[in-house]
């Protein structure tokens, strides 16, 4: 049973939440502040849930000492709005954010997509900049921009699926593995969305420079993500 | 130079109460002196034709007693205003400019000169045009004749024995300003002092044009605006930050009720998560979005203009069908007309393979712009037509060079006329259908949005359905 580590000032939100929790098969540990939700250590915690304002040191301080010694997954909640926050949050080593009021199911869906990643032990969290032949990935502001500096607008699977394969690069990922991170469903094996998102964002790619042909098919194996990637400040 | 010019402004009366009657009273001065002065000028001169017209008679005696008198030499003497002065004999030559003319008076014939220092205006009419007039009236028409000249002359007549007559008139054959000379100098000194006037005019009238005409930053009017130019604009400058304030009060009030209402409704969200009835659950999530939606529209559209975005460059037809993609991706009904794209194959010759030759129109639709804030907008749009009309249909438009446009239809009932210019107002619901849900946010939102981005909404009924027509600016100003 996955514990949660919840650090939200309201008591009753944190109850509820926790009850909610519980229903759904988390074992819930509730901190009032960041200090005492300090006090309880790291250990045996499987995730986090901050909220941002919260008497005392907030919850991106919070954020911050967590992420200097584990990589634990956090979801920070806060009542702010805009992005200013956001990317603040997740620049700090969050992994997602959600502005309240949120919606339970859509806190335990993503809850659940982290805590299947942190399963996977499969290298370090993409976060920051990633660049590749003159591309950059701004995963901070979820954005693409293109060498000759042009924001390239992906839809939301898109995006998605250039972080599931740069994340793996230079693996590649398998067909099943794109249907169940993105679609959230298992792919029939006459199922096609994966093949037409995948010729959807090459035809993105393309369609800026002619040339730039990233996303390769290995037979049996899925689709790779080819190219130098570099870590970007 | 400059400190000069600015001493002189400084003697300037600085308001305009003071202003005004000066310029109408230097402007009444101006037109006094030059009128009269022109009016003085011509009366003399009509007055010097007059005496000349009338003086024939004195003129006559002269002659008379002269030639009457021979051997006289030398004498002088004068009669009326003619000065004369007998010599014997010529003692110079005459200037050059001299009429020679035959004088008929009655019997006698004399030959006469008439002398000028410069070429006289109107020879001809020194000559005589009735043949049998009388010694004093073609006397007198001789001496009107010469002062018509406008110039300093003597007449010399050559009597019998050699004896030569000289007449001079000092207040009549004199130099003066000829008749056109004086209209035309009173016409252009006039035009000046009213193009002047006009100037000190325009001078008085810049400050308030310069307040009506500024926008935004509060620039000072120029340092010869007058007193109540100056008044003014601090009155508008305080009116302005006044209604900033009130703005801002008002703004931050709203935005404290609808961020204080998100921790309750957080709590109601669990709650209703943790009820066991389905269907009571399913109403009660469906009150608690409408409720999260109007408090994220009125967050949304209270800060609009102030969340912080960058300005990328994009391609507005890539950005839509991105957006559309996510519509599609959860089985909306929502379809995306792209500019066309024109293809052109050169043709293969013998030295070169056909390579595909691609001329891109504008299909890509490029501008700089705020992208995620943009987004926004059109899915606002999108939601609307959804939710009206079932399905909505999108298409980018390459417009002008600088605009681009962007349809968005659906097939609904569109629009009473009565509501298409109330549309964009918050909290109001074009379609009148009380069943509608939702409040019109999203169009406030949308236009918000546009204006940002330099451009507008448009709202037109077709047919079926109802048409929104977003307009942007390809490059608008970054935003302040």
């Amino acid at each position: 049973m996955p514990r949660i580590h919840i650090v939200e000032d309201d008591a009753e939100i944190s109850a509820l939440l926790s009850t909610y929790l519980e229903t759904r098969g988390f074992d819930c540990v509730v901190s009032g502040s960041a200090e005492n939700g300090m006090a309880k250590g790291l250990d045996g915690f499987d995730l986090f849930i901050v909220d941002i304002m919260l008497p005392g040191q907030d919850g991106l301080y919070f954020c911050q000492w967590v992420r200097k010694t584990s990589a634990v997954p956090l979801i920070i909640l806060s009542a702010e709005k805009g992005d200013a926050k956001r990317i603040h949050g997740i620049e700090l080593g969050a992994d997602d954010y959600l502005e309240k009021p949120f919606n339970p199911r859509e806190l335990l869906a993503r809850m659940n997509a982290l805590l299947r990643r942190a399963g996977d032990k499969r290298g370090a969290r993409l976060c920051g900049k990633v660049g590749f032949a003159g591309w950059v990935l701004d995963l901070s502001n979820q954005k693409l921009h293109s060498p000759n500096d042009m924001h390239v607008p992906l839809s939301s699977t898109e995006y998605q699926l250039i972080v599931e394969l740069i994340g793996a690069s230079p693996d590649p990922v398998s067909r099943e593995e794109i249907g169940r991170r993105i679609f959230h469903m298992e792919l029939g094996p006459e199922d096609r969305r994966v093949d037409i998102l995948v010729s959807r964002l090459r035809k993105k790619i393309s369609g800026v420079v002619a040339s730039a042909d990233f996303i390769k098919t290995v037979r049996n194996r899925g689709y790779l993500f080819a190219a130098e990637l570099r870590k970007l400040s | 130079m400059n400190a000069a010019l600015s001493r002189l402004v400084t003697l300037l009366p600085q308001t305009l109460a003071q202003r005004l009657p000066l310029l109408v009273i230097v402007a009444y001065l101006a037109g006094a002196v030059i009128s009269g002065w022109s009016v003085y000028v011509l009366y003399k001169r009509s007055s010097a034709l007059n005496e000349a017209e009338t003086s024939g008679e004195s003129l006559g005696e002269i002659i008379r007693s002269a030639s009457g008198q021979p051997g006289q030499v030398p004498g002088t003497g004068s009669n009326g205003p003619y000065v004369f002065k007998r010599l014997a004999g010529l003692p110079e030559a005459l200037s050059e400019h001299t009429i020679p003319l035959i004088l008929e008076l009655g019997d006698e014939r004399f030959r006469t000169a008439i002398s000028f220092a410069q070429p006289p205006r109107l020879p001809q009419a020194l000559r005589s045009e009735a043949v049998s007039a009388s010694p004093s009236a073609r006397l007198s028409e001789l001496s009107k004749a010469i002062a018509r000249q406008d110039q300093d002359a003597q007449l010399v007549i050559f009597l019998r024995e050699n004896d030569v007559l000289f007449v001079r008139a000092p207040r009549l054959w004199q130099d003066r300003l000829s008749q056109t000379t004086v209209a035309l100098s009173g016409a252009i000194v006039f035009a000046l002092g009213l193009s002047a006037c006009l100037l000190l005019a325009v001078n008085l009238a810049a400050p308030f044009q310069h307040l009506a005409n500024r926008r935004g930053s509060s620039r000072r009017p120029g340092r010869f605006a007058s007193t109540e130019a100056l008044l003014v604009g601090d009155k508008i400058d305080h009116l302005a930050e006044q209604f900033h304030i009130e703005q801002d009060k008002k703004s931050r009030g709203l935005a404290a009720i609808s961020h204080d209402l998100r921790t309750p409704v957080t709590r109601l969200r669990l709650r209703t998560e943790l009820l066991k009835d389905a269907e009571v659950r399913t109403r009660f999530e469906a009150d608690l979005d409408e409720v999260t939606g109007i408090i994220d529209g009125a967050l949304d559209l209270l800060s609009i203009g102030a969340q912080a975005e960058e300005r990328f460059r994009f391609s507005l037809a890539g950005l839509l069908e991105s957006l559309v993609s996510d519509y599609q991706d959860v089985g909306k009904k929502v379809e995306l007309v792209a500019p066309g794209e024109i293809e052109l194959r050169s043709a293969s010759s013998i030295f070169t393979a056909s390579a595909d030759v691609m001329v891109r129109s504008d299909n890509q639709c490029l501008m700089t712009g705020q992208p995620d804030k943009l987004r926004r907008a059109f899915s606002n749009l999108i939601d609307n037509a959804l939710k009206y009309g079932g399905r909505a249909v999108v298409e980018v438009v390459p417009f002008t060079n600088d605009a681009l446009k962007v349809n968005v239809r659906d097939f609904g009932p569109g629009i009473g006329p009565d509501q298409l210019d109330r549309v964009l107002l918050p909290f109001v619901r074009g379609h009148g259908s009380p069943a509608g849900r939702g409040v019109g946010l999203g169009l406030s939102i949308a236009s918000e949005i546009l204006a940002l981005h330099g451009g507008h909404l448009e709202f037109t009924n077709m047919e079926t359905g109802l048409l929104v027509t977003a307009h942007i600016a390809r490059e608008s100003g970054p935003i302040d």
